[in-house]
C-alpha cells in the first residue's frame, strides 16, 4: 500500500473500497488485486468481478517499527507507534497485503481471525485516500 | 404516517478515555454529564465511522443495501468543507445510482436527514439510508473538547409500513436566531462558544419546548402518551432535558437517562440518532418515542415514533447498540492526545 499518485488510485477504487476480486473465466481462480494475466493459468485477463468476503485469517505478518514507515504513513505512526502489517488470507483464497489496524504488535498471531474495515490509508495534498484495512474481529456473532 | 424504519445500526469506536484520567492529567475536567467517552483511532473519521455503521446493516442482512435508492448523510465534522461526501459511501456500498444529499452546519442535521429521507420516501416504495456521523473537536481549554466523543448511526427508512420495526408518525420544527452558543467560523478548525451559559440554556429550553409543543399540537396529543422521551443534546448531563419535559407537563422519569452520551461522549449530529437506536433496541410493541433534537444557533426537530409489532424481533437481533458500547478498550490521557492529534 505504498504511495501512488491520485490518477492511479482512481482506477483501483472498486478494489480498494469494496474488495472487488476478479474471477478468471477459464480456471475460476480469484485474482486480487487486478492482474493483466491470471496468476494461476496465465491466460489473458478475462474476469468476472466478485465481491470478496470481509473475513480472513492472518497468514503472515511483520511489524513496522519506529522510523520504518514510508513518508505517507509517518503521521499515523506518530499517533500509534509501531504497527503491524500482514498478509491476510481471505475465506475465498486470495491473500492480501494489508495494514492491521486497532491491533498492537504484541497481539498479532498467525491464524488470527480478522475482518475488513474502511479506513483512511493516508492523506496527501489534503486528499484522503480511503481503503480497506483489516482488524481483529471486535464483536463475535 | 410519514415513513417506516426497516432497520438501524450504530458504530462507536473501540477506544475510551475516562473523564477521571483527563481530570488527573489536565488538572480539571471542563465538561458535564460525561463519565467516559469514545475516541477515534487515528485512521478513523466521519466517513469511516459511517461505513462501519452501514456494515452493521449488511451483517444483519435484514435489508439488502443494493435496494437503497437514496442516501442522506449528515455530519458537522467532515475533513472536507467542499466535496461531495456521500459519494465515498455510495462507492463503498456499490449503490452509485442512489440520490445523495449531504447535510451539515448544525448538530440538528442528524434528525434533519431523518426527516428529509422520510419525506423523500413517503410517496414511493423506495428505501433510503439516513446516516449521521460526527467527531466534534476543539482545544483542551474548551469544554467542547472535554465532552467530545465520536460515533455514527444509520437508519433505513421506506415509504410503506410492511416489515418496519417503527413508524415515524409526524414531525415538527422550530427555529429562531441564537448567537454565540456554539459555532465554527469558516477557515477555523475548532468550534467556539461565547460561554454565556444562562442565555444558551434559556434558548435551548425555549426553542426545544416550542418544538415539542408544535409536534403535540399537530398530533393533538399529550406528552404523557410517550413511553420514552429523548431530548438531545444532553446539556448538563440531561438535567435541562428533564426540565424541558417537566415544563410541558411530562414526567421527567420518561426522559431516557442515563443518556448514552454519558458513556460515549458528545457525538454531535449522531447523538440523537444513536440515542434513538439505543431506545429502540429495548422498546416493546405499541410503545411511543418522542425524539427532540436541538442544534446550536438555533433550531430544533421533534419526531413522533411508534414501535410496531415487529419490535419483538429486535430483542433477538445481532449487533445491538450495547454490543458496540460494551466492546471497548481504555486508553490513557497521553494516548488520547496522540489519537486526537491534540499535542501538535
Amino acid at each position: 500500500m505504498a504511495y501512488i499518485p491520485v490518477p492511479m488510485y482512481w482506477g483501483r477504487i472498486p478494489e480498494k473500497y469494496r474488495l472487488i476480486g476478479y474471477r478468471c473465466k477459464k480456471c475460476s481462480t480469484i485474482n486480487f488485486p487486478y492482474r493483466s494475466a491470471c496468476k494461476n493459468c496465465g491466460s489473458k485477463a478475462d474476469y468476472e468481478e466478485v465481491k470478496l468476503s470481509w473475513r480472513g485469517k492472518v497468514y503472515s505478518y511483520s511489524i513496522i517499527a519506529a522510523g520504518g514507515s514510508p513518508p505517507e504513513f509517518v503521521n499515523f505512526e506518530r499517533a500509534v507507534g509501531q504497527y503491524p502489517i500482514a498478509i491476510v488470507e481471505l475465506d475465498e483464497g486470495p491473500r492480501i497485503m494489508t495494514q492491521l489496524t486497532e491491533c498492537k504488535p504484541e497481539e498479532v498471531r498467525i491464524g488470527m481471525e480478522v475482518e475488513a474495515t474502511l479506513r483512511k490509508i493516508y492523506e496527501d495534498e489534503g486528499v484522503i485516500r480511503y481503503g480497506i484495512k483489516f482488524k481483529p474481529v471486535r464483536i463475535k456473532q | 404516517m410519514i415513513a417506516g424504519i426497516l432497520d438501524y445500526s450504530i458504530y462507536v469506536p473501540k477506544y475510551r478515555v475516562k473523564v477521571e484520567d483527563i481530570r488527573k492529567a489536565w488538572g480539571e475536567f471542563l465538561g458535564t454529564g460525561v463519565s467516559e467517552k469514545a475516541v477515534c483511532y487515528p485512521d478513523e473519521d466521519v466517513i469511516t465511522m459511517a461505513a462501519e455503521a452501514c456494515m452493521g446493516i449488511v451483517k444483519r442482512g435484514i435489508v439488502n443495501l443494493e435496494d437503497v435508492k437514496a442516501v442522506f448523510l449528515a455530519t458537522t465534522t467532515s475533513h472536507y468543507v467542499e466535496k461531495e461526501l456521500a459519494s465515498t459511501l455510495t462507492t463503498f456500498l456499490g449503490i452509485s445510482k442512489a440520490y445523495t444529499l449531504n447535510l451539515g452546519y448544525s448538530i440538528r442535521s442528524g434528525t434533519s436527514a431523518l426527516i428529509a429521507a422520510s419525506t423523500y420516501v413517503k410517496s414511493t416504495s423506495e428505501k433510503a439510508l439516513v446516516i449521521a456521523a460526527d467527531t466534534p473537536r476543539s482545544s483542551l481549554f474548551e469544554s467542547i473538547e472535554h465532552e467530545a466523543g465520536c460515533g455514527a448511526a444509520v437508519f433505513v427508512v421506506q415509504g410503506k409500513t410492511d416489515d418496519v420495526v417503527a413508524v415515524i408518525e409526524e414531525f415538527a420544527a422550530e427555529s429562531y436566531e441564537v448567537l454565540g452558543d456554539r459555532y465554527r467560523v469558516d477557515g477555523e478548525e475548532r468550534p467556539r462558544s461565547m460561554e454565556v451559559r444562562a442565555y444558551n440554556t434559556k434558548m435551548f429550553r425555549e426553542i426545544t419546548s416550542k418544538c415539542i409543543k408544535n409536534l403535540l399540537n399537530k398530533l393533538n396529543r399529550n406528552i404523557n402518551a410517550y413511553n420514552h422521551i429523548i431530548v438531545s443534546p444532553p446539556i448538563d448531563g440531561g438535567r435541562i432535558s428533564m426540565d424541558i419535559v417537566r415544563s410541558i407537563g411530562g414526567s421527567p422519569e420518561k426522559v431516557c437517562m442515563p443518556m448514552i452520551s454519558n458513556i460515549i461522549g458528545d457525538c454531535g449530529c449522531a447523538t440523537p440518532l444513536i440515542s434513538l437506536a439505543y431506545v429502540l433496541d429495548s422498546s416493546k410493541p405499541g410503545e411511543k418515542i418522542l425524539l427532540a433534537s436541538y442544534g446550536y444557533g438555533g433550531g430544533c426537530d421533534a419526531l413522533s415514533i411508534s414501535v410496531t409489532e415487529r419490535a419483538s424481533d429486535l430483542q433477538n437481533r445481532k449487533l445491538k447498540v450495547k454490543d458496540y458500547v460494551d466492546s471497548k478498550e481504555y486508553i490513557d490521557f497521553k494516548t488520547y492526545l496522540r489519537y486526537r492529534n491534540l499535542a501538535k
